[in-house]
């Protein structure tokens, strides 16, 4: 615990924390701002899922963001986050001192792992508090109706779009591992992320096309809107869970990746 | 000229160098892939142009990749390549040895920004030989028919697609000098680098909204497809003229800020 706390005030006193934040935070707000000055409405099914049905109901604000958001910031700034707390260390010079001390590899890793989880964690529940309350000063909140056509009260709607914020959370981890991966191989932060974001997009496009469909299942970057099955009534589980399944499977590869690689790492700066 | 050379030496000693070169260069070998193996479809409507008739004509590769590469990875590298070549001396604590060493400032700014100009522009020369070499091998080079329906020969064709991947580079070369800029006033290449993107990034979510039309013209994020406009018969100008005038503004600007910062500049490490 004390070492994420320690964490924690690192990342706290860089500028860059609150440029990632703000970065994001823009995003569901120039959404309603757009389409409160817009004049003419979005018809349904135009722009990302849940998009158009912004106008009659501020709850969807979040949901309109994250789904936009995941396809590039966010992956962006997990990235970042992820790549950031080892190679920034070996950068300033402060890895060697602090490895000298009798700490144990494993749980400065994984304290780092933790800190850059918890920020981006705070940056989606930004997006998500952010996307509300200018929802409900602008369109007001309504009980939702779901993609089903059904209507479910206020409370069950923040439920679910808290329920939608955790998976793509959990989708983010593959993301911030690959990053913390890279940083244990690289001594330069930029090449981890970079490399991590390379990574991210070349799946992408893998995606896009229909013969490499067969990959799909087993590609983080596929599950990219399964959170929308949330919004059905009943909540249809199925793509959930294996977007679940996958994103374990890749986390837990990818960290025990970076635990034996950092684990055995010769740490000269 | 010599410190050129040195410039183009820390480049090529650098692991992350061919991390972009090989994302980059994916990109055409998924597409030509995809098409060789995939049966033709229908084109979506929101599909851009050119991608889903790839398997016709190994020209199309070219022009697919570089659709591809635009709206995402091009920029992401190009401001890799603009945060790196300052900020990771910074980092590396030889800056300060540098300048203290009988160089113009101007000079080393310059070099440095000539040389991340010529890694991302080598980077999109890549993509344009890999694809052209695995299009013509898969799916043989044919006149290519423009999008009003005139057809130009192959040779014809080839010089217009230069001509779109000199656009595209001018395009990514906005956010390497915004990175250049951002990372005469941080000491961190990621955070110069990921500010870079993200304002790129928010832009193109700008430009998504009718609303926001207004700043279209002014945006560089804006143009992306402007190099389609190249394969109409005649070829209509007006958009590619608007676009280059855009990006030598914000290059321009970009350049300027980053002189004025780093001619002033504590240099710190």
């Amino acid at each position: 615990m004390r070492s994420l706390w320690r964490e924690l005030l690192k990342i706290l006193f860089q500028r860059r924390t609150y440029v990632g934040w703000a970065g994001l935070l823009a995003v569901p707000l120039l959404i309603v701002l757009a389409l409160d000055l817009s004049s003419s409405k979005p018809g349904a099914g135009e722009g990302p899922p849940f998009f158009a049905a912004i106008i009659n109901n501020g709850i969807f604000v979040p949901l309109a963001a994250i789904g936009a958001l995941s396809f590039f910031l966010f992956p962006l700034i997990a990235s970042m986050a992820g790549a950031y707390p080892l190679a920034g260390e070996a950068e300033l010079g402060t890895m060697k001192t602090w490895m000298s001390r009798p700490v144990g590899r494993a749980g400065v890793l994984f304290s780092k792992w933790g800190v850059a989880v918890l920020y981006v964690a705070v940056g989606m529940a930004l997006v998500g508090l952010g996307g509300l309350a200018a929802g409900w000063l602008v369109f007001g909140i309504h009980p939702l109706t779901t993609l089903s056509g059904t209507t479910i009260g206020i409370g069950a709607g923040v439920e679910r779009i808290v329920l939608a914020n955790l998976l793509i959370l959990t989708a983010l981890l593959c993301t911030i591992s690959l990053a913390l991966l890279v940083s244990t191989l690289s001594n330069s932060s930029l090449t981890a992320a970079i490399s991590a974001m390379v990574v991210f997009v070349v799946l992408n496009i893998l995606n896009g096309f229909s013969y490499f469909d067969f990959m799909k299942p087993y590609t983080f970057t596929s599950y990219n809107l399964a959170f929308t099955n949330l919004f059905r009534d009943p909540i249809y589980w199925q793509p959930i869970r294996n977007a679940l399944l996958t994103y374990g499977v890749t986390v837990a590869v990818l960290l025990v990746a970076s635990w034996l690689i950092f684990r055995r790492k010769d740490i000269l700066t | 000229m010599r410190s050129l050379r040195l410039e183009l030496f820390k480049i090529l000693h650098q692991k992350r160098t061919y991390i972009g070169w090989l994302g980059l260069v994916l990109v055409p070998l998924i597409v030509v892939a995809a098409g060789a193996l995939q049966k033709p479809q229908p084109q979506d409507p929101g599909e851009p142009p050119f991608v889903a008739h790839v398997s016709a004509n190994g020209l199309l590769v070219m022009l697919s990749a570089l659709i591809a590469l635009a709206s995402f990875l091009l920029p992401l590298i190009a401001a890799m390549g603009g945060a790196s070549p300052i900020s990771a001396e910074a980092e590396a604590g030889t800056l300060k040895t540098w300048l203290s060493r009988p160089v113009s400032r101007t000079g080393v700014l310059l070099t440095k920004w000539t040389m991340a100009v010529a890694y991302a522009a080598a980077g999109a020369a890549l993509v344009a030989l890999v694809s052209l070499v695995a299009g013509a091998l898969a799916f043989g080079v044919h006149p290519l028919v423009t999008l009003s329906g005139t057809s130009l020969s192959a040779a014809h064709a080839l010089g217009l697609i230069a001509v779109a991947y000199l656009i595209v580079i001018a395009g990514a070369v906005c956010s390497l000098s915004l990175a250049l800029f951002i990372s005469t006033l941080t000491d961190s290449s990621l955070t110069a680098a990921i500010i870079a993107v993200a304002v790129f990034t928010v832009l193109s979510v700008l430009n998504a909204f009718t609303v926001f039309d207004f700043m279209k013209p002014y945006t560089y994020s804006a143009y992306r497809l402007a190099f389609v406009n190249l394969f109409r018969y005649p070829i209509y100008w007006r958009p590619i003229g608007q676009a280059l005038l855009t990006y030598a503004l914000t290059s321009g600007a970009a350049l300027a800020a980053a002189w004025l910062v780093f001619s002033r500049k504590d240099i710190v490490t």
